[in-house]
């Protein structure tokens, strides 16, 4: 929003982006939605968004949950930098606690997709760079690899174990307290 | 990192490194990264790379640390100086069980009255008695005792050696190694002593300084007054009276020497009728290379912090020198 500033300030802050999928669909989104991915806020700033950002890695589906999760999210950076200046702290509290667990039912119940849903995100938010988004897909993977062991993780995620006998009770070895 | 083909499902597999390493970052504990690390060679690669590892204990950082190993008199023991109620920690047991059982292994070798600790790396411990040329590596994590055979007839009265990635190791010689012990070295700093983990054999090898660098290394190189490691980095602090003090970089995975520009507070040699010695020691390193230096200035107690930021890349134009904060 920086590059913008010089400019109308209204103009910049109503300002839309259009994004276009990997299977040319067009979504219009606020600058304030966009901007929560670090890539497309350097685009942004280096003036280069006229015509509609292409995202070729990414597909309609999977660019709809990246907006939904965006701008959910975007409300919520709005709403914190809007409050902090009035407001008495304690009814300011309740609102703010209020909100937050919101913010968490809704990660909650975005999080509730397929395998290989969650992998297209993580794939998409790593590309976008959305930091929000890509801590939170991952918990969800690294979550369910915890506590499991390597053959039960091999098994869930479809990974071809390569290392030689010899390298896998090497590492056993090393790591064996780790399995007890 | 291509799209995946319409129709195919994406698999963990088709994630770049570094989303899996976004993944495995998120790992809560060293147990459950330890067995992400025998899952396959790729989840292995990623798991024992420094910079991932700097990033894993930066964001569990009270685990890895259960105390120090103490010395006194040949008998070992575990002191804990930090969270004394790790002891109670039902995450921790295992860990403890198996370092206790290190400390008790460390104490059968009680005929080493001098047993020093040379370096630590990844629950590697380096052991040398002062006055043996025996050497010792001992995996804390699972018991592991090895003696390493040492290659040179002489007795170096004063050498650091220091472990490196993936088990190697290497010593910096402050005399030039010869045959015949009664003659005494000259005292020349230039040779290292590398072993490999892999072939387990050692070289001696004599390291090249940097064109740009090499008459100050030349003229400094006789006065070394310690060695630290920082990562993959060997730093030891040298000095001559034409050129001040320095740093010179012994970069391990190169094998090639550069000198590190101090800042100018520490340049100048003191002399023994002069003032009080400012001495300095090295900080932590970050995934860049970066260093930090820490000195205490005795007559004035002022702690000054220097950090040292390699710029451009290995050829550099400049030296790369130290800047306060």
């Amino acid at each position: 929003m920086a590059s913008a500033g010089s400019g109308d300030e209204k103009a910049a802050a109503a300002a839309m982006i259009t994004l276009i999928s990997s299977d040319n669909e067009k979504f219009e989104v606020t600058e304030a939605t966009a901007t929560l991915s670090q890539t497309i806020r350097h685009m942004i700033e280096d003036g280069c968004t006229d015509g509609g950002v292409p995202l070729p890695n990414v597909t309609s589906k999977i660019l709809a949950r990246v907006i939904e999760y965006c701008k959910k999210h975007a409300t919520a950076a709005a709403g914190e930098e809007g409050s902090s200046s009035s407001f008495s702290d304690a009814a300011f509290l309740e609102v703010d606690r209020a909100f937050l667990e919101e913010l968490e039912e809704f990660d909650d119940a975005f999080l509730e997709v397929d395998r290989a849903t969650l992998f297209d995100l993580i794939l998409a938010a790593n590309y976008l760079d959305i930091k929000g988004l890509l801590n939170l897909t991952c918990q969800k993977v690294a979550d369910s690899v915890k506590g499991k062991t390597p053959e039960q993780i091999r098994e869930m995620y479809n990974i071809v174990n390569d290392l030689t006998p010899e390298e896998e009770a090497e590492i056993r070895r090393e790591t064996q307290w780790a399995f007890e | 990192m291509a799209a995946p083909a319409a129709g195919a499902e994406t698999l963990l597999d088709d994630l770049a490194d570094d989303p899996v390493g976004e993944v495995l970052i998120h790992l809560p504990s060293q147990a459950s990264l330890a067995v992400a690390s025998a899952v396959c060679r790729r989840w292995r690669g990623i798991c024992t790379s420094p910079a991932f590892l700097r990033r894993f204990r930066r964001r569990h950082p009270g685990a890895p640390f259960l105390g120090l190993i103490h010395s006194a008199g040949g008998v070992w023991d575990l002191r804990l100086l930090r969270d004394a109620g790790a002891r109670s920690r039902p995450d921790l047991a295992a860990s403890f069980r198996a370092v206790d059982a290190a400390v008790l292994a460390l104490s059968r070798l009680r005929r080493y009255q001098d047993l020093q600790i040379l370096d630590y790396r990844g629950g590697l411990l380096l052991l040398k008695p002062r006055k043996y040329n025996h050497l010792f590596l001992h995996d804390l994590l699972t018991g592991r005792h090895v003696e390493l055979i040492w290659p040179l007839p002489h007795v170096f009265s004063n050498m650091s050696g220091f472990l490196l990635n993936g088990g190697n190791i290497v010593f910096l010689c402050e005399n030039e190694p010869g045959n015949n012990p009664q003659v005494p070295p000259r005292c020349v700093s230039d040779y290292s002593c590398v072993y490999s983990a892999s072939t387990g054999e050692w070289q001696l090898v004599q390291p090249p300084c940097r064109a740009a660098d090499a008459a100050r290394y030349a003229a400094c190189r006789h006065d070394v007054a310690w060695s630290q490691r920082a990562g993959e980095v060997v730093y030891s602090r040298c000095s001559g009276r034409d050129v001040g003090r320095c740093l010179v970089a012994l970069d391990t995975s190169t094998m090639s020497r550069s000198i590190v520009t101090l800042p100018r507070y520490l340049q100048r040699v003191h002399f023994p009728w002069g003032k009080p010695k400012r001495d300095f020691t090295l900080m932590e390193m970050d995934d860049r290379g970066n260093i930090g230096l820490v000195a205490a200035d005795e007559a004035n107690f002022i702690l000054r912090v220097w950090l040292r930021r390699e710029e451009g890349g290995a050829a550099g134009t400049g030296p790369p020198g130290c800047r306060e904060l």
